[in-house]
């Protein structure tokens, strides 16, 4: 019984990080073709990535769009979180199941909606449509995120802090924001994730901005850059999982 | 001493249906120390936390010097609490802790550090300013609290419990410490307990709360020895409850049949009764005395505990309906010897030591 659950344990991890490993390994291998055996190792691919003005543009697309993302997000997400476990309200069940809503639907149908919406309107597309949409979908997880730090944290420590003569804005600056912090940069870092690498509302909003896995996307009808992309993609896979440790090292020493 | 310092006029507070605190009227005298005691979820904490200003009343009136606070929100009110949590803030060092309410003043950093130090040492942590607070023990987040809430000398100290959460030992020593710090500041301390022994020790005066009424208020001595009603009597230390008919009344006395203990004249304690009123003779385990003639009462012990300073018996006898908790103490238990160590034991009332209380419910 032990050996059949390591084996699965084995499949289940193969399964799961072969095809990552391999974007890696082919992003090092000197020749355009993603075949065994490798060829010899280079650099050549990032080298290509780091001169390409079309890569260079869409990643600073993808910067800007993911900063703004992670700190509006962040701030409603705070806001919601604060509202729902600091105050008893009418309806507050219900907004707290409406918050976790766009998570549930498929991003293609946001994606075509959000589309329409900023077609009709007449606002056009650009980062900020995309931004938008990235909102839709980062806000949740933020909420989540800070919902369980708030929901850890005394009333008492806010109460305490108003007793000893801190007006509401004094104590959220010098109790509540400090108190939060680690839940509001594991959110930061979650959501820059979640929406440097969001790819389906970003091709959707982005028009001719597009964001790093739109360039990505685009130039796969190209075979010849396909292992630039490749180059592309590890830098972005090794980033992400960085963060994404970073943010789940701060939510755990939280509790 | 002004005994109206803070007064309290028709408090009531209400959650939806729940009426948290049913038209409280109290007045407290300035530097005393008053307890609210009562079982949890009697409306004392709900009261100090409006007191406190982190709640409002639904309805009345809240005095504090003078001044109509009840609108004020809690930071801009001249009091301060110490939560039964401490809710000492865990990103602050100890100092930054009780410096917290100082930011305000404006102080220079000498001045600060001054005042910090001369707060810590008044709850004896002196040199534990630059330490986290999570390096404390409970005792020692009890007197953060304490200094934290003391250092802007507000005009009355609100404490919720604040000893409920350490060990006997050091909840005594601290009960002590809190009234030497009390007397030494001659703040006005509103104390919130469930342990009635604690609120005797303390306090100046006590409000005995139950379901958001308060059911007597005064000094410790007159709560323990003229408690005005069954359930007070009930709370406050162990009390014999021993129905009664009234007899008859004659100027300051009473007399009242009982079933076992026969016919007694009791003081009436201000109270005005009828002939043929139910009534409850309520009497405190101490006083009963052991009977060397016939004239008390020949009772089956059922029970004894020893206690160290005293012995506790438990009796039965013809006419009682629930058993009489006598306590002797230990010295007079070994005087009278074989007595005590027998089935049986001769006890007498003292009815000057007994209250006369209307049988109600």
């Amino acid at each position: 019984m032990r050996k059949v659950r390591l084996f699965y344990a084995m499949i289940y991890f193969i399964v799961l990080y072969l095809p990552i490993v391999l974007i890696i390994a082919f992003s090092f291998n000197d020749s355009v073709y993603i075949a065994f055996p490798l060829k010899a190792f280079t650099l050549r691919w990032y080298h290509a990535a780091m001169e390409n003005q079309q890569l260079l543009s869409a990643f600073s697309n993808s910067m800007i769009i993911a900063v703004t993302t992670a700190i509006l997000a962040t701030f409603s997400g705070m806001l919601a979180a604060m509202a729902t476990t600091r105050y008893r309200f009418r309806g507050r069940s219900l907004a707290t199941v409406s918050l976790f809503v766009p998570l549930a639907l498929p991003t293609v149908v946001t994606g075509v909606a959000l589309l329409s919406i900023f077609m009709m309107t007449g606002l056009g597309l650009s980062l900020a449509t995309v931004i938008l949409g990235h909102l839709m979908i980062c806000t949740p997880f933020s909420y989540g995120v800070l919902v369980s730090r708030f929901d850890g944290l005394s009333p008492d420590f806010e109460r305490a802090s108003m007793d000893l003569g801190e007006p509401p804005l004094a104590t959220f600056f010098r109790v509540t924001l400090p108190l939060a912090m680690p839940g509001i940069v594991s959110s930061l870092l979650l959501t820059f994730t979640i929406s440097f690498d969001e790819f389906i509302l970003a091709f959707f909003l982005s028009s001719n901005s597009p964001t790093l896995p739109v360039f990505m996307w685009s130039q796969m009808r190209f075979p010849d850059r396909l292992p630039l992309v490749l180059a592309l993609a590890s830098v972005v896979i090794i980033v992400s999982s960085i963060l994404i440790v970073i943010s789940q090292r701060l939510r755990s020493k939280q509790a | 001493m002004t005994d109206d310092f803070i007064s309290l006029r028709s408090i009531r507070k209400t959650y939806g249906p729940v009426i948290a605190v049913d038209n409280v009227d109290l007045d407290i005298a300035k530097g005393s120390f008053f307890s609210l005691l009562g079982p949890s979820g009697c409306g004392k904490t709900t009261l100090l936390t409006m007191l406190g200003g982190l709640d409002r009343p639904t309805s009345g009136r809240i005095m504090i010097d003078g001044v109509d606070v009840t609108s004020v929100p809690s930071y801009r009110r001249p009091t301060n609490m110490v939560f039964q949590s401490y809710a000492i803030f865990p990103h602050l060092s100890v100092a930054d802790n009780v410096g917290y309410g100082l930011r305000r003043q404006k102080l220079t950093r000498a001045e600060w550090q001054r005042r910090v130090d001369a707060m810590l040492e008044l709850v004896h942590l002196e040199g534990y300013g630059d330490r986290s607070p999570s390096q404390l023990s409970g005792g020692q987040m009890q007197r953060i609290a304490l200094a934290r809430a003391l250092i802007v000398q507000p005009k009355v100290l609100l404490l919720d419990e604040p000893l409920s959460a350490l060990d006997k030992r050091l909840r005594q020593s601290m009960q002590i410490e809190l009234r030497a710090i009390q007397r030494e500041v001659g703040i006005t301390f509103v104390f919130v307990t469930h342990d009635q022994e604690e609120a005797l020790t303390l306090s100046d005066k006590i409000a005995v709360m139950s379901k958001g009424k308060v059911l007597q208020c005064c000094p410790p001595t007159d709560l323990y020895d003229l408690p005005v009603s069954r359930e007070v009597a009930e709370f406050v230390g162990e009390m014999n409850l021993i129905p009664g008919i009234v007899e008859a009344q004659e100027p300051g006395f009473v007399s009242i049949a009982m079933p076992c203990f026969g016919d007694l004249k009791f003081p009436s304690g201000g109270r005005r009764f009828a002939k043929g009123d139910k009534v409850l003779v309520a009497i405190r385990p101490e006083n009963f005395s052991i009977a060397t003639d016939s004239n008390g009462l020949s009772l089956k012990i059922i029970n004894r505990a020893y206690f160290g300073t005293h012995l506790h018996f438990m009796m039965t006898g013809d006419g009682l309906e629930t058993p009489l908790t006598v306590s002797v103490p230990s010295a007079v238990a070994r005087a009278h010897g074989k007595a005590v160590d027998s089935d049986q034991m001769t006890v007498q009332l003292v009815p000057e030591s007994a209250v006369i209380l209307p049988q109600m419910g």
